[in-house]
């Protein structure tokens, strides 16, 4: 065997190395704004907890759509502060966990979505559990408990996906 | 993890609306979990089903008297032939005019109805809706009158300092 046969070989096992252990080191990821591991859309939910009371502090600017939707149902307060409010991203059947400022629990669970929005399981530790259906942008809010002479909130609100077809003009 | 709590009202309601199949797919998907962790839950819903087989035996045995011959017997004839004498006085010649009519007034209802009425109409559109709830046995109101909003609202004693009057003061 010639020193060039030989060293043709070890070329070929030196690049034949290279690609197993990239292949092994990096797996392909998901391209962003799929549910991870699960190939699904991705499902975007708003968040936000908020602490109700009439403790005279006003209500905070955030809140204030909130106020708007439960003092029309007849919920009335007089002071609302946001506590937490964020966008999460989850895929269907994940749990997300909130920890509420109460030491109690949220978990959210989308379990399907389609036309008809988002179907999730929502169990408020020591208040409720629900299966509610809900399109995007509408608002579920759940009563949390209580905390601190008021009462916690938790609202939850479906986030349009921007991978939809865009709605054809009427 | 085997049997762990006796049985509570809310257990009892869910087992009978179990047997009666009135859950919803995802409550009864969680009942039945239930189910395989209860092994008295499981004994209650045999009982169930044992006594609803009873029941349709004792149902299926216990045939009906058939009463009629009886008391035609004891009518006077007059009142026996009535009906038939109604219908043979020229009754149906008199009207039989009006049954196109008829059938033109149903075809347009139903037309009217298709139109307008929304029979294809796709169900309101609420955006949201509450599949099933459990609220622990405690009172709990679900108000989604704003078709943009669902609230789930459970009455905590403790903050609800106004037992007094609804969901107008309860923060």
């Amino acid at each position: 065997m010639t020193w060039s046969r030989i060293a043709a070989r070890v070329a070929a096992s030196l690049v034949l190395a290279l690609c197993a252990s990239t292949a092994l080191a990096d797996p392909p990821k998901p391209p962003k704004g799929e549910a991870a591991g699960r190939g699904g859309k991705s499902i975007q939910m708003r968040m936000m907890v908020t602490r109700l009371s009439n403790d005279g502090r006003g209500v905070d600017p955030k809140a204030k759509e909130l106020e708007s939707k439960l003092s029309s149902q007849g919920i009335r307060f007089d002071s609302a502060e946001v506590l937490q409010k964020k966008q999460i991203e989850m895929g269907a059947g994940e749990v997300h966990t909130i920890d509420l400022p109460n030491g109690r629990k949220a978990r959210v669970q989308p379990l399907h979505q389609g036309k008809d929005g988002v179907l999730m399981a929502v169990d408020v530790e020591g208040s409720s559990k629900a299966d509610v259906r809900a399109r995007p942008n509408h608002t579920v809010i759940f009563s949390a408990g209580p905390f601190r002479d008021g009462k916690l909130v938790l609202s939850l609100e479906p986030v349009e996906s921007k991978n939809e077809a865009p709605k054809e003009p009427q | 993890m085997g049997e762990s709590r006796a049985m509570t009202e809310r257990d009892e309601a869910q087992l009978h609306a179990y047997h009666d199949g009135e859950l919803s797919s995802l409550a009864r998907w969680r009942f039945e979990r239930e189910l395989r962790r209860r092994p008295a839950l499981r004994g209650e819903l045999a009982s169930l089903r044992a006594l609803r087989g009873d029941l349709q035996e004792l149902d299926g045995s216990a045939a009906a008297p058939d009463l009629w011959d009886a008391l035609v017997a004891r009518l006077p004839g007059s009142a026996v032939r009535e009906p038939d004498r109604e219908r043979t006085r020229g009754g149906r010649g008199a009207i039989w005019w009006l049954a196109p009519i008829g059938a033109a007034a149903a075809t347009a209802a139903i037309v009217l109805a298709v139109l307008y009425g929304g029979f294809f109409a796709p169900p309101t559109d609420r955006g949201g809706s509450v599949r099933w709830i459990d609220s622990e046995d405690q009172s709990v109101m679900v108000l989604d009158d704003d078709p943009d909003t669902t609230i789930i609202w459970v009455l905590d004693g403790a903050t609800e300092g106004a037992s007094s009057g609804g969901p107008g003061d309860v923060v």
